[in-house]
Formats: structure tokens, sequence, C-alpha cells
């Protein structure tokens, strides 16, 4: 061995050893408390390193505003499955945790086989797909299914009578599981699919292609909605478009500013405005110096799931049965399938700002 | 306390090998810049997986994984075989694409983006390897035949004329040696072992989906064979332990949350650099990629 192998060697030791020092002293700190430990294995980088890094943000503001006898062990997923489930084995494996928490479908999915394992709950945001919750007794859903969401869509443009709609969506398990039951439920005919994947912004071949419909159905990420509004602009196109949650993001609707396309969205009650919407917002900005996007809410709500799991006597994954609490996305409890009712409205979107439709 | 971690990173370590090593056999010992490797990986996962999902036994999903990825390996070499250098860099990272759009799309057999769940765990003989430790046992012993299948070959005339075309094609050509046969060889024994290391990734982590095979996954495969030295198998084991295990104990800085994702991604890069800093050619590289 030479001696750069052996420098390159004793750094790699170095490391490992100060890691692990590092570790048993937070460790030894942390023995002796009795309190709830929830990993937290979330995307923070990668593709949907921003939204996740949002719903830690909203976590975090919401810890620090009560306070919660709860330990975070937060682990990034890098945004893809092997990653996340790395992440996870280690925190299960070496904090004992009492349950998960989790977003994005294709860490979430894999992460439910480790829950079974260890026979944790993992309370997941961000997944779609209506069968998910019926896969594992530990599975627990905090955001509307495809079958709430995109239902209500596909009846807001029955009773709107559109006849003819074109759908443009993202080509996965989110983008997917919506346009399938919008496609089940809307009455009228899809006159124009489209698909885009992730790594799409440039959306104007498809928004030129689209004619004779009398809306746009889209489903897409904070980067493609940006997408969306800018160029519907640029190319001058009126089309009524209906969309969804990622619609409130802050960045999103910046972008709205003064369209004159009519847009409707069907949002959760956290983006309607109320007091307590109001108040997050100012703290949000306050604390972080920007708008939150759509997973803040959630992550601000998980932390009060958290703190009424922790306050309940019962164990974890029968105290998430009987929790009620009434957060930014309206009174949440979990019903016996493990789903958190989210109640969703329409909105029309107007000057950027968000106006309940009145039909 | 730390055993269920440690095996499975250990399984990690196992799967990245075989990869590692089946790439080096096309970059570092054949010359052939293949960025199409990730894309037998995947062949290898989705036939495993569906064929699992069908009730095939796991044995004959893990040599058909190995068998279509090396079909596959033999077809892509037909198109490519007179590119050299960045030229086959660009037609096999195609492919990737080609494979990456087929897994998304054939939504009536891949199920697209909504990916394949409930793999099931191997078994063989009756008995599954539904405990990580077995199923560690299961990928040491694959891992372990495939580090010396390829060290045979490589070690073999074949692996000798591999190097020579590495070195100079034309050569080797005027000495009477069928490149285009070698060259296509080389290629589908190492799509062969991409796609076991593919079966072992669907069945072990039981869930896959086009996400799993982007681009992205095969640049820390790229830099465990450039780190661990061209056409050094040696280096490559080497490299495979370090790259895979090397974030880990970053995990235990206790960053704060604000920048815990991208501040160990920072770090790991850097002490990567680090390692190309001092080591040009990896370590135990025996030759320069051109």
């Amino acid at each position: 061995m030479d001696k750069t192998t052996k420098i390159i060697a004793w750094v790699i030791v170095a490391v490992v050893i100060i890691g692990g020092v590092w570790y048993e002293i937070s460790r030894k700190a942390e023995e002796h408390t009795n309190v709830l430990k929830v990993g937290v294995i979330i995307p923070l980088t990668g593709p949907v390193g921003p939204t996740g890094k949002d719903f830690l943000n909203g976590l975090m503001l919401a810890k620090e505003k009560i306070n919660p006898s709860v330990e975070l062990y937060i682990e990034d997923s890098q945004s893809n499955a092997k990653d996340g489930v790395t992440a996870a084995k280690k925190i299960l494996d070496t904090q004992d945790v009492d349950m998960i928490i989790s977003l994005q479908s294709a860490v979430v999915i894999p992460l439910l086989t480790l829950a079974d394992e260890y026979n944790k709950p993992l309370l997941a945001t961000a997944i779609s797909q209506n069968e998910f919750t019926q896969k594992s007794k530990n599975a627990f859903r905090f955001f509307p299914s495809a079958n709430q969401e995109a239902a209500l869509a596909a009846d807001f443009a029955n009773k709107r009578g559109f006849k003819k709609i074109s759908t443009i969506t993202i080509l996965d398990e989110y983008g997917v599981s919506m346009k399938e039951q919008f496609d089940k439920k809307f009455e009228g005919d899809i006159v124009q699919e489209e698909n885009f994947t992730a790594a799409d912004t440039d959306l104007r071949t498809i928004l030129t292609k689209i004619s004779n419909s009398d809306a746009i159905y889209f489903i897409g990420y904070i980067p493609q909605y940006i997408s969306l509004f800018k160029q519907l602009k640029e190319l001058g196109k009126d089309n009524v478009v209906i969309s969804n949650l990622i619609t409130i993001s802050g960045s999103v609707r910046a972008e709205i500013g003064n369209l004159t396309n009519k847009i409707y969205a069907t949002v959760p009650e956290s983006a309607l405005m109320s007091e307590k919407t109001k108040q997050f917002r100012k703290d949000y900005i306050e604390k972080y110096g920007e708008e939150p996007d759509w997973a803040a809410p959630f992550g601000y709500d998980t932390m009060f799931i958290l703190d009424a799991v922790q306050k309940n006597e019962k164990k974890p994954i029968e105290a998430l049965y009987n929790i009620k609490i009434n957060g930014l996305n309206g009174n949440i409890s979990f019903n016996g399938d493990r789903e958190a009712f989210i109640p969703l409205s329409i909105v029309e979107i107007k000057n950027g700002q968000f106006v309940p439709y009145q039909g | 306390m730390f055993s269920a971690y440690l095996i499975h990173l250990l399984i990690l370590v196992g799967i990245y090998l075989i990869l590692a090593i089946s790439l080096q056999l096309a970059v570092g010992f054949t010359g052939l810049l293949n960025l199409g490797h990730i894309a037998f990986y995947a062949i290898g996962a989705y036939i495993s997986a569906l064929l699992a999902l069908a009730g095939w036994p796991w044995w004959i999903c893990l040599l058909l994984a190995g068998t279509g990825a090396m079909l596959s390996g033999f077809l892509l070499a037909l198109p490519t075989n007179k590119l050299k250098g960045d030229y086959l860099a660009l037609a096999t990272l195609g492919f990737t694409f080609v494979i990456y759009a087929i897994t998304l799309n054939w939504t009536s057999l891949t199920r697209g983006p909504l990916g394949l769940p409930g793999i099931p765990k191997p078994s063989l003989f009756g008995f599954v390897f539904s405990d990580n430790f077995a199923f560690l046992i299961l990928t040491a012993i694959i891992t372990t035949i495939s580090y010396f299948i390829i060290k045979r070959i490589v070690s073999s005339p074949f692996g000798k004329v591999l190097e020579a075309i590495r070195d100079d094609e034309l050569a080797t050509r005027v000495l009477g040696k069928n490149t285009f046969k070698m060259k296509t060889y080389a290629l589908g024994i190492s799509a062969f072992f991409a796609g076991i290391a593919g079966s072992l990734y669907a069945h072990y982590i039981t869930f896959i989906d086009p996400s799993s095979f982007t681009l992205l996954q095969l640049i820390p495969v790229i830099a465990i064979v450039i780190i661990g030295g061209l056409a050094s198998l040696r280096g490559t084991v080497i490299a495979a332990i370090i790259l895979v295990l090397l974030p880990e104990p970053l995990r235990f800085i206790g960053f704060p949350s604000s920048v815990v994702g991208p501040a160990r991604q920072i770090i790991y890069a850097l002490l990567l650099l680090l390692i190309l800093i001092y080591k040009p050619k990896g370590f135990y590289g025996k030759v320069e990629l051109e």
C-alpha cells in the first residue's frame, strides 16, 4: 500500500470513527428519555427534494410552535427507493423509533415492507394510489387519495357541463392514478391525452396541440405548473384549466399573476385562507423568507398528529385511530381504513388569489 | 443493534459489486465505454419481478433475468460495434433512455410509473430467504461466484484478447482476431451479470418502478469502476465497499435539519474528489480511460 492509499484509508477511518463517536455521544444523551421517537424519511435532495424540504419546513415550524416531546430522526431518501430503505433501516435499527413518516410513493411503497417487518406504523403523505392503505395495517395516509381528488375534479367538470376535455398529466404514480380516476368519473369525452415526465418543463409543444376542448385537466409538480401558466400566457391560449392542490404553492401562485384564463383547482381547506392558514403563512414567511408550497401545511399538521399520538396513552398504532386534531387541513382523524379524510373544495383563482368557487 | 442495518448495507455492497465488476469487464478490460449498463440492470430486475409475480420459481427468474439482459447486450452490440469512445457512450446512453421509456410506457406489462409492488423474496428448495441475513448469504454466494467467473474470464486467453482490443483494436484485428465477436461476447457477459444484480435488487427491495433505473443510478456504479481503477477487479471490490459504506458514517453526524440532505452529499462528493486528486487512476488502475 503506497503513501496516498494510506492517507485515503486513514481519512475514511477518521470519518467512520468521528461519525461513530458523535453518534454514541448523541445516543447516550437520549437513552433515558421517554418520548415518541419518529423516523422522518423524506426526499431532501433529488427531483422531489424541494417538496420534501417544504414538508420539513412545515414540520419544524409546528415543532417550534407547540414544542412537543417528540424526537425526530430526519433522513434524506434522496428521492429514490434504495436510499430511502437504507435510511429507514438505519433509523429503525439504531434509534428504535416508534413510527415512521414519509412522502413520495416510490419511497413509501418499499418502506411499507419495512414497516411491516418492524411492526411500526407508517404515516405517508404524497401518495395517491387508492389501494395504498389496503396493503397493510401499518399504512396510514395523510393525503387525499386519487379517488377523492380526481373524482371531485371530474364531478366539477360534469356540473359545469364540459363535454370535451384534454388531459395533460405527469407520467408517474401520482399523474397516472389521478388520470385513471378522472377518466372513470368524467362523463364527457377525453379528446386528447398528453403526458410529460418530471424532467420536462417545456410544455409548449403539448399546449400548441391542444384544441377543440372545453378545458384542460392538468396534473404535474411545481416546475410544470409554473411552466404551464407561463407558457399559456406566452402562447396566448385562454383554455380553462382544472388543476389540483399543487396550485396552492406560493411559487405557482406567483406565476399565475394576472392570467385571464379561468383556473379551478381541487384544494384542501389549508388553501382557503382561514385565519389559521393566514397565520401559518405569515409565520412561515417570517421564518423561512419565502411563501410555503403545498407540502408545508401537511408537514405542519403532521407535527400536530405526532403531538396527539405522544399525548395518547395507547401505542402509536392504536393512538392514530383515536386522534382528532383541528389542523390547517381541517378536522383530521383516521378512519378504520387508516385514511385521514381531508375535506377538499373547488377554488377559482383570480389575480393569484384563491376564491371559493360559488357554482 | 447495528446488525440489520449492517446486513442491509452489505447486501447493497454485494449488488453494487456485481454491477461494478460486470461494468469493469466492458469498460476496464474491453475499453467499451458502456453507459447502457443500468438498462441491463433494469431488464434483469423487470424480467425477474414479472416472472416471480407470475409464480415462476426464483432460480429460473434469476437465470432468465441474466439471460434476457445478455440477449439485450448482444442486441446492443450489433449496431454499436463500430463505435468507440464518446460515440459508443452516446449510443449506449440512448439505449438506457429507450429501456427507461419502455418501462415507463408499456403499462400493460410493467404497470408504468405505478411500479411492481409485492415482488416475492427468493426461495430455493422450499427455503424462503425472507430473513435479511439469509438474503445476505445468498447475495454473498452469488457475488462471489460472479467475481470468480469474471476473474477467470479476464485471466483467460479470451480476456487477454479483450485487453488487446482495448489497447489497439486494429492491431488485434490484423492478428486475425474477430474483434466484433469478442466485443459482442464481452458486452453480453457484462449484461448477464448486470441482469443478475437487477434480479437480486428487485427481490430484495420487493418494489421496482422506472425511477429506480435512471441515469442517476448509473453514476455510483461508474464511480466505483473509476475509483477502483480501470481493469482492476481488486480495486473495484475495494471501491464498491468504500463507496457504498462511506456515506453511512455521515448519517450519524448531527447536521441541522435544514441542511442535513445536501450537507452529507457535499461531504461525500468532497471525499470522492479527494480520492481522485490523490489517486487519479483510481486505487489500482492499470489503464486510463480514453
